[in-house]
């Protein structure tokens, strides 16, 4: 009879735990699915904060800085820099787009200005080392803040790839197209000998330069 | 070893395995009980952050008026909002003549100043409009506006200007090493009076525009209603 009992009772506290571990595996599981959807709603949010801050910092047609943010992350880079390695602010402005607006409708020259963003956006993937500002939303005037060059020849190199870049944009308009170039003016500096402040002014004048040299070119001066 | 025992072997097995898988199972449960809160916990962060973003994308970056978008769009809400009798007045606020406006800066002292520039003219603003019921707007350049829903006597308003006009001369536009005359940049305020329901802000933009243009070629500095 004892022994009996004793197999009633340990069959009955082993159907218990049996249920209690059915139980528990269905708990776990609902809590892996729960966690997995939050971490995916997380990463959700996490990519719409990203789009609201670009659309806060950036312009909407070519994805480069405002220049308000652009003054902030510049100064902010400079700040940081301590190799005597070069810095060159690049002003960019488009050869004559007022008159292409004229000819082929602001629509046209609008898409060439975001297809130039697309350009340096690609030309330069490391925001971090190279900032990118576009004056306006619809504006063709360009800074660059290039950051830790070895040489004035280096940056030379790469603004004649960026002009062929640019020169080989086509926009369909019509039955044509739409082609443009740029002129560039630059002005290279040393991180911590120079008043960032006042590079903006150095860089437009060497553009006005290059604008009176013909265009579709860049001059480049050193502070 | 008899059937008997070697039931009861088998049946003792599967009892203690029971009770190990219990075990494991209770460590794995608070495992995944601490990343199940970890994981509520980031996403309670990740929608408070998000809140927070698009509140602040409703500001202008630089100057922290409204962006026009938003700012378009609490105009209508006003406007819509407006019963018999009420009025709002809608004001345009802008610095820089033709000659000598924020191109002349960026162009001659470079986009850094004229940057700082439209910072100061934002911030005389707000501290002049700063009560309750004036919502400021940035319409890019150096044009801002401001619905005022609360003051909207036209003398209030009018002295309002000349506070305004106190404040620019106050808070002079210093540029390291430059002693020019940009304090003598000038400003216009004009204002319109509202109390239909049916206008657009793009219109009332252009009459406000209008009544700028026509201060710009008259004078350094205006304030008017224009009706």
């Amino acid at each position: 009879m004892k022994n009996k009992l004793l197999f009633i009772l340990t069959a009955v506290l082993f159907v218990f735990i049996l249920i209690i571990n059915v139980y528990m595996i269905g708990n776990i599981k609902d809590m892996k699915e729960t966690t997995a959807r939050n971490e995916e709603s997380v990463v959700a949010i996490q990519t719409q904060i990203n789009d609201l801050k670009d659309k806060y910092e950036k312009t909407s047609h070519t994805k480069m800085y405002k220049i308000d943010v652009f003054l902030e992350k510049a100064m902010h880079k400079i700040s940081s820099l301590d190799s005597d390695k070069l810095c060159a602010l690049i002003a960019i402005d488009g050869d004559k787009f007022g008159t292409k607006s004229q000819k082929f409708g602001d629509a046209a020259v609008d898409k060439f200005v975001v297809e130039i963003g697309t350009v340096l956006r690609n030309h330069f993937p490391n925001q971090d080392k190279d900032i990118l500002c576009n004056i306006g939303n619809k504006s063709d005037e360009i800074f660059i803040l290039l950051t830790e060059r070895d040489c004035i020849e280096d940056i030379e190199k790469e603004v004649v790839i960026l002009q062929e870049k640019i020169r080989k944009i086509e926009i369909p308009y019509k039955d044509t197209v739409v082609k443009g170039t740029i002129s560039l003016g630059i002005v290279t500096f040393k991180p911590q000998e120079s008043d960032f402040r006042f590079m903006f002014t150095a860089s437009d004048d060497a553009l006005y330069e290059a604008k009176d040299k013909g265009r579709d070119t860049y001059v480049i001066k050193q502070k | 070893m008899n059937k008997t025992k070697f039931l009861k072997l088998i049946a003792s097995s599967v009892f203690v395995l029971n009770i190990a898988l219990l075990l494991v199972l209770f460590v794995r449960k608070s495992t995944h009980e601490e990343a199940l809160l970890q994981s509520e916990s980031e996403l309670l962060k990740a929608e408070s952050m998000l809140s927070e973003t698009r509140e602040m994308i409703r500001y202008d970056y630089s100057t922290q008026c409204f962006e026009y978008g938003e700012f378009s769009k609490q105009f209508d809400e006003i406007i819509s909002g407006l019963s018999d009798g009420q009025e709002i007045v809608l004001m345009n606020v802008s610095f820089g003549s033709v000659v000598r406006g924020l191109k002349f800066i960026n162009d001659k002292y470079g986009h850094y100043y004229g940057n700082m520039s439209v910072k100061r003219f934002s911030n005389i603003i707000k501290e002049v409009y700063h009560e309750d019921g004036f919502i400021h707007g940035y319409a890019g350049g150096s044009n801002f506006f401001v619905i005022s829903t609360n003051i909207t006597d036209k003398d209030v308003l009018m002295q309002k200007g000349e506070l305004f006009k106190k404040k620019w001369h106050d808070t002079p536009f210093i540029i390291e090493g430059v002693e020019d005359e940009l304090d003598s940049l000038s400003f216009y305020i004009s204002m319109i009076s509202i109390d239909d329901n049916d206008v657009e802000l793009k219109d009332m933009r252009n009459e406000l525009s209008k009544s700028k243009d026509r201060m710009r070629s008259e004078a350094n500095y205006g304030v008017c209603f224009i009706n």
